[in-house]
């Protein structure tokens, strides 16, 4: 059955009555109109308890109508896009809704924690911390299942998240933040003045306080009418602006879909801005503060605005009979609203003792006036019936019935933003409250949030912010716009009070449950510093982050350390303004957009032919090929045996590829390698070393040289962006009088290595206009021909170990030069293979790879010794023979063999090598390890103290995790073809 | 001499045809077929250089962040003393051959090597402001400018042609397949319409 709509007011307000939006919450039917919050629509149908608190799980209700509440904090939506914590205020109705409260086991009405309430001087505050000084036994058994369990207030979503976030980046020449009388001003002055200008507001309606002044509204639909027609003018509503950055950056979250019940096909639920301002006018507003009085967090009793605004905006009606508890003069303008929409005022209880025109404006419409009075009490507990009052200083009580208390203890201008650029905070004694300081950033801050009140002196102040900001950048003519009318004259004076002492708690931070005697507490026990006291009680750490009431702490702590409020200050406010799902935060770069996938040009060819793939940093890499998937050894051992046996091709497009030119490109190719290019004949390649200035190799590879001053370099795929760098910089800052240049050509050229003693059969049967003999194009020629009618160039370099050749062709021609390979080699056997093999035949030939270059071994260590030439500078020469880098007893490069020549007892990459079976004395590690066709057994590289001398003993390759011992045999790294015949055959 | 046609570093999934939501405006994304050759003067050679393209195709080299466009050729500075050259695609490596090089001015071929993807329509500019943080406001960005930015982690040259907007994008070819992935999620809030290559 739906819950009807029993506080529903007959008219007025912002709702379209014609219109009925049906929702749930805990499971119950309830209705609303559009233009309702969730919290709106509730209390519509007379709900009053929503939540419980964190900690000692009281009854919570709806507290305000706005960003800043803490209580009434719902689960919005349900599975996986359940969103926790989330405002009821400002959570837009929407036909369909399901919310649910949290923080209460087993039902709202019945929570069993709040027994909490009972035992509450046994957790007081920093009871958290006490956990951990004793006993200590106790923290593991006992305080942390108990924390854990309790900690936390909603649940969040487990399964992935269907809906999708974006990001978006926007600049402006001034940016507003906040869309009221001021926030609208402003945008239209700087809008007329021709600045490009955003607008933001984290309301679904623009208009802020302007919203609950119908005889404005014709002023607030010509504004808006007016900036809708500016084309260099963007609104956004339901967009909080919820940090201000270095740089004048700031951040926003727009809710697109929110309000709707699954966001449209093809659009994002969240979207965050990054706006860089470069005038900023925070038109934020300011929100009133509560006072803390005993029971002061019993749903009905709310902030003194958020009743005017229920009542006002979304025509509902938060009780019966109202109390107004304040101490300044704009709260009477709550107890009028409800007076006009028919609500009993039982009485307004000031705190102030002078008579005032307002006071007789409330006797004229017999309101009863109690003046120099507090709150002392709150009866009910689940909902309220009715207050105890007092004289401020007296004793004597008295009972007023009444189902409704609307508290003002002033105006916080809301300066949270300009507290993220690091500006002071200023005080002001009439206000009672901090005002925005000195900018330290490009931004000035208008209307209520700077400390102006009344619609027509913020509309006033943010035009002429508007215009400041516009004529920053020399936006200086604009056309003037009329203002609102003029407001009542109302004096926002305010007479500072924070507390009434009195039996019961007194809470200074509802959703954290932290009261008066907790920040007392945090005081006698040392943390006195207000930042200190808010970690130690955790007062202001809540979802509002202190916007509610944190002053109320500032302000008992400041009593209790006998100093001003402006002196102790409050906790330093700090992005985000509000909270951001982490959904947003995220953006696109969820799942596997985290990173972009880079493809090789034969990509799609491995994917046809039942490539494995492996990410190789942003690479996709065949690893092997298997229509059926399988794993284990056997489709690699087939594609290895192919290059040893017959012929094979592998895709190594990744491999970085710089083409250098100039008339220094050889001395620059001498400087960069420990070994010499300038000597190089044209038409040949030779494989390099380059070593970084401390001496470790950096990077190996060959080049090759293409004409007198052009050579092309070839990089590993890991190092080809490090490598571009490590040259720019030595040719930008060391030898900028080089004559020479040069980029990246690894996107131009799919290169793939044909490998195996067939290799020739099969190209000749297919490459066209290079004699490919021995002695026409021996080891290391360079050379163009054709393959398929695609222009090829042909590199006889061999990482295999066997007779192979690399075919280099433009991208795009990549996969028809492939298959026209794979058709010629078909009847010599020839079969694609992927990185596993590739690995498995570059270890069996003792070609080091990333496990050996691994920013930690010297040329020498590798055995490279006489790669380093004897004349002449290079990068890294001086600082590779430091002394200690020329120790024999370094770990150095040998290779390894499992003496037991079946594949029983595994080696593994990371063994320890030690001399015993059980010694714990390592001698070095296994670096590269695999099955090997040409041996069958285990072997691999290592890298082992005094390496090369221990070629021929026997020693162990331990892995202590799987509790394996191998004895192996030390030996050269060149397992196959040592000679290094294959290659020249 | 002439090569056979070649592959599209944009995927098999780039087909033509409309997707993304339907009605208003939608995004137009063409693959150019192109020619592209990366031109780098050495000390003092900026005038050489600029006389070699100039003769081989009309084209004047643009300074810092400028783009010189004459029809459907286009020269776009990249880097001190750097340029792309991009005209409509011809023959197998002629434009770098037209062009030559010497030991000061180095030539390279990138018609491979990068790829041209236009965009155009009126969403096209928000499209980018989801992954680039250049400002393409028009009296910040006005046609004829280019700017070298990060989409999506992939490093994309954006030029501004026209004030529809539409802009040519000059991409990593590995990485075309991923930009365009990224590109028709951002624009398919507008709308999108992929047209065969031209």
């Amino acid at each position: 059955m739906t819950q009807p709509q029993t506080h529903r007011l007959a008219y007025g307000g912002r709702i379209d009555r014609s219109r009925t939006l049906r929702f749930t919450f805990d499971g119950r039917a309830y209705e609303g109109h559009p233009g309702d919050t969730l919290a709106s629509a509730l209390m519509a149908s007379g709900e009053r308890l929503i939540g419980r608190s964190f900690k000692y799980h009281r009854p919570r209700g709806i507290v305000t109508a706005g960003p800043e509440e803490p209580c009434a904090l719902v689960e919005l939506r349900t599975g996986a896009c359940r969103e926790p914590n989330t405002r009821a205020t400002v959570a837009e109705l929407y036909d369909g809704l399901e919310a649910n409260s949290q923080n209460r086991w087993p039902s709202l009405a019945l929570d069993i924690s709040a027994i909490n309430q009972l035992v509450g001087r046994f957790l007081p505050a920093g009871f958290y911390y006490k956990t951990f000084m004793w006993p200590a036994s106790f923290w593991e058994k006992v305080y942390e299942p108990i924390i854990r369990r309790a900690a936390g207030l909603g649940r969040a979503a487990t399964a992935t998240d269907p809906d999708e976030y974006e990001s978006i980046q926007a600049h402006c020449d001034v940016l507003v933040v906040g869309s009221g009388a001021a926030g609208l001003a402003a945008a239209r002055a700087a809008g007329a003045a021709g600045a490009r200008v955003i607008l933001a507001d984290q309301d679904f309606e623009l208009g802020g306080g302007l919203l609950l002044e119908p005889e404005q509204e014709p002023w607030r639909q010509g504004m808006l009418a007016a900036l809708s027609g500016m084309p260099e003018v963007r609104l956004l509503p339901r967009t909080t602006v919820f940090g201000f950055y270095e740089h004048d950056v700031l951040g926003a979250v727009e809710r697109v879909s929110d309000h709707l019940p699954v966001p449209p096909e093809h659009g994002v639920r969240q979207r965050v801005w990054t706006i860089r301002a470069r005038q900023t006018v925070l038109a934020t507003g300011s929100t009133e503060r509560p006072i803390a009085f005993p029971n002061n967090d019993r749903p009905g009793v709310m902030l003194a605005s958020a009743a005017m605004t229920y009542v006002r905006r979304f025509g509902v009606r938060p009780g019966e009979r109202a109390v107004i508890f304040a101490n300044n003069d704009i709260a009477y303008n709550a107890a009028f609203a409800l007076h006009d929409a028919g609500i009993a005022v039982a009485a307004i209880v000031d705190v102030r003792k002078k008579d005032s025109k307002r006071a007789a404006a409330a006797a004229d419409r017999g309101i009863a006036v109690k003046l120099g009075s507090v709150i002392s009490d709150v009866k009910g507990s689940r909902d309220i019936h009715g207050i105890s009052f007092r004289s401020v200083n007296g004793t004597a009580e008295r009972v007023l019935d009444a189902d409704l208390v609307c508290v003002s203890g002033g105006w916080n201008p809301a300066v949270h933003l300009q507290s993220h650029t690091r500006a002071r905070l200023t005080w002001d004694n009439d206000l009672a409250a901090f005002l925005p300081g000195k900018p330290v950033q490009a931004e000035r801050s208008a209307g209520s949030a700077a400390g102006v009140f009344g619609i027509a002196r913020c509309a006033a102040d943010g035009a002429k912010a508007g215009l400041e900001a516009a004529a920053a950048l020399g936006f200086r003519d604009g056309a003037a716009f009329e203002l609102p009318m003029p407001d009542a004259e109302i004096d926002p004076k305010v007479k500072p009070f924070w507390e009434v002492k009195a039996k019961g708690k007194a809470f200074v931070d509802l959703q954290n449950d932290v009261t008066t005697d907790d920040i007392r507490l945090a005081h006698r026990e040392g943390y006195t510093h207000i930042e200190h006291a808010k970690r130690y009680t955790t007062h202001s750490m809540a979802t509002d982050q202190g916007r509610f009431s944190g002053i109320l702490g500032t302000a008992v702590l400041a009593e209790a350390r006998g100093e001003t409020i402006e002196k102790v200050g409050v906790p330093t406010f700090r992005p985000y303004v509000t909270p951001v799902t982490w959904g947003a935060m995220a953006g696109r770069h969820a799942g596997h957009h985290l990173q972009p996938v880079r493809r090789t040009p034969l990509h799609h060819w491995h994917v046809r032919n039942h490539g494995i793939f492996l990410e190789t940093g942003l690479w996709m890499r065949p690893l092997y090929y298997s229509a059926t998937r399988e794993t284990g050894w056997d489709p690699i051992l087939k594609e290895a045996r192919a290059v040893r046996q017959a012929v094979g091709i592998c895709d190594v497009s990744t491999l970085g590829k710089i083409d250098i030119q100039g008339r220094d490109a050889g001395m620059f190719m001498d400087r960069l390698y420990t070994n010499t290019f300038s000597t190089l004949a044209v038409g040949k390649a030779r494989y390099g070393l380059m070593l970084r200035e401390d001496g470790m190799v950096f990077d190996d590879g060959t080049t090759s040289r293409l004409s007198e001053n052009r050579y092309l370099m070839t990089t590993t795929t890991a190092k080809a962006a490090e490598v571009l760098a490590h040259m720019e910089f030595y040719h930008q800052t060391v030898w900028p009088d080089l004559d020479v240049r040069y980029c990246t050509v690894t996107d131009q050229w799919a290169q793939m290595s044909v490998a195996g003693p067939k290799t020739r059969l099969a190209l000749q049967g297919c490459v066209e206009g290079l004699d490919l003999s021995n002695e026409a194009f021996p080891f290391m020629g360079v050379g163009d021909a054709t393959i398929a009618g695609c222009p090829v160039r042909i590199y006889r370099v061999s990482f295999s170990g066997e007779m192979a050749y690399e075919v280099a062709t433009p991208a795009g021609y990549g996969e028809r030069v492939w298959e026209a390979i794979l058709e010629a080699g078909k009847p010599h056997g020839i079969l694609p293979y992927g990185l596993e093999a590739l690995g498995l035949l570059r270890i069996e030939k003792g070609h080091v790879a990333g496990p050996e270059l691994n920013g930690q071994t010297t040329a020498r260590d590798l055995g490279f010794d006489k790669m380093m030439k004897k004349k002449g500078d290079f990068i890294g020469r001086v600082n590779g023979e430091r002394p200690r880098l020329m120790d024999s007893d370094r770990p150095r490069l040998v290779g390894i063999r499992a003496v037991d020549p079946s594949f029983e007892k595994r080696l593994r990459g990371g063994a320890h090598i030690v001399d015993r079976p059980n010694s714990k004395a390592s001698l070095g590690w296994a670096t590269s390890i695999t099955r090997s066709v040409e041996l069958e057994r285990w072997l691999g590289l290592a890298m082992v103290r005094n390496g090369p001398d221990r070629i021929g003993q026997r020693l162990y390759a331990t892995y202590p995790l799987k509790n394996e011992v191998v004895e192996i045999e030390i030996c050269s790294p060149h397992h196959v073809d040592p000679e290094n015949l294959r290659v020249r055959a | 001499m002439s090569a056979p046609d070649r592959l599209s570093p944009f995927g098999p999934e780039a087909k033509p045809g409309r997707h993304g939501a339907a009605g208003g405006t939608p995004v137009l994304m063409t693959e150019r077929k192109v020619d592209i050759v990366q031109v780098m003067a050495g000390r003092d050679a900026n005038a050489k250089a600029a006389n070699l393209v100039k003769d081989a195709t009309g084209l004047a080299l643009p300074g810092p962040r400028k783009v010189e466009i004459a029809g459907d050729a286009m020269a776009i500075w990249i880097q001190p003393s750097g340029w792309l050259v991009i005209r409509p695609r011809g023959e197998e490596g002629a434009l770098a051959k037209k062009l030559g090089g010497s030991d000061d001015i180095a030539v390279v071929d990138q018609g491979h090597g990068r790829c041209v993807l236009r965009l155009t329509g009126a969403h096209a500019g928000e499209v980018l402001a989801k992954g680039s943080r250049v400002d393409l406001h028009p009296r910040v960005f006005p046609p004829g400018s280019v700017a070298t930015t990060s989409i999506d982690h992939i490093t994309v040259m954006i030029v501004k042609l026209d004030a529809v907007p539409s802009f040519d994008l000059v991409l990593p070819s590995n990485f075309a397949e991923a930009f365009l992935d990224w590109l028709r999620m951002s624009a398919a809030e507008f709308g999108y319409e992929i047209r065969p290559a031209a």
